[in-house]
């Protein structure tokens, strides 16, 4: 499977389709109206997410993470979930390779990503909120000004 | 559409950007894009060190992409180019030609924030990171940048060669270095 067949689509709540391949742009997503957020290739979903458990539009982070090695070649990875709730995906075309986490990790095909001014919530990588018991913050959090911290239900 | 980003090397007064994506670049004695070339060979001193003229990398996006290009890294496999050769790094914000000699020692100007007055100096005390290959994968370098135009962009990513009496005389090993990036 070629990297470059791989588009996404977002599927709104009334069924329609707002489409990379046809020149959407993530940023214009309609978060409200999402309902489920897929990657696609030619004849196949790769994988589909679906807003569930507490997660929205608003929550949906996509991402294509290009890794080149200086005169080897290049290896593409496409990132999809939800954040901070999970699931995330890490999926890699050409190997077929699919690697689901809950969370962004500290290394990896599933390594932090960059919230952009695109994505609907601002959420703070580094205190990110993990699905369990004991919530882990630590002593003192500052939040640029406008910011808010958002708990998960797990 | 996905961007299409590429590897620079930048050199000369300009400077001038030499694509690095698909080969090689060889550091020496000079301040030139050097493939496999043989010219300007680093010295092996008898004591001290001697520095090969700093290599100034950068990220160009020759298509953009339908959102913005972000969160860069690069880093190295964590090997090393071996005995008495020593690799430092850093960012820098603007570009400043590599410059020293080509005959006489130490040769390359050291870098650091006297030299490269913009590097980062990750390492403290205007030094550049001390060892490239403590960046990998696990633990990359963070360059700062992103894009959303066909540009040249982001940090400069900056390495010298120091090599001390300790190293073998002959052409190293050539090591990968990795740049990432994600994109919307």
């Amino acid at each position: 499977m070629n990297s470059a067949a791989v588009f996404w689509e977002a599927v709104y709540d009334d069924g329609t389709l707002y489409r990379e391949a046809d020149g959407g742009k993530y940023g214009n997503i309609d978060r409200n109206r999402l309902r489920s957020f897929r990657l696609v290739t030619p004849g196949e979903n790769i994988v589909e997410l679906f807003c569930s458990n507490g997660a929205t539009g608003w929550n949906l982070v996509y991402r294509r993470r290009t890794v080149m090695k200086l005169g080897v070649g290049r290896q593409v990875w496409f990132i999809v979930g939800f954040v901070p709730q999970g699931p995330i995906y890490a999926v890699q075309p050409e190997s077929l390779q699919i690697v689901q986490s809950d969370h962004f990790e500290s290394s990896g095909p599933l390594a932090h990503v960059s919230p952009i001014v695109d994505e609907g919530e601002h959420w703070d990588n580094q205190h990110m909120i993990y699905r369990s018991d004991a919530v882990l913050l630590p002593n003192s959090i500052t939040l640029p000004s406008g910011y808010r911290l958002k708990v998960g239900q797990g | 559409m996905a961007a299409t980003i590429i590897v620079n090397r930048l050199t000369g007064a300009g400077p001038t950007a030499t694509p690095i994506t698909s080969g090689n670049t060889r550091a020496s004695v000079s301040d030139n894009p050097y493939t496999t070339e043989t010219t300007n060979p680093i010295p092996i001193p008898a004591a001290g060190t001697n520095y090969s003229f700093w290599v100034v990398t950068r990220l160009e996006c020759t298509v953009a992409p339908a959102g913005t290009v972000n969160n860069l890294k690069w880093y190295t496999d964590g090997g090393g180019f071996g005995t008495g050769v020593t690799t430092t790094v850093d960012t820098a914000t603007t570009y400043v030609q590599a410059s020293g000699s080509s005959s006489a020692a130490p040769y390359g100007n050291e870098l650091n924030t006297t030299n490269y007055s913009t590097i980062s100096a990750g390492g403290g005390g205007g030094q550049p990171y001390a060892n490239a290959f403590a960046f990998t994968s696990g633990s990359p370098l963070s360059v700062t940048g992103s894009t959303s135009t066909v540009q040249q962009f982001g940090d400069r990513v900056v390495y010298q060669l120091e090599i001390d009496s300790t190293a073998s005389a002959g052409t190293l090993t050539a090591e990968t270095f990795t740049w990432r990036y994600d994109e919307t």
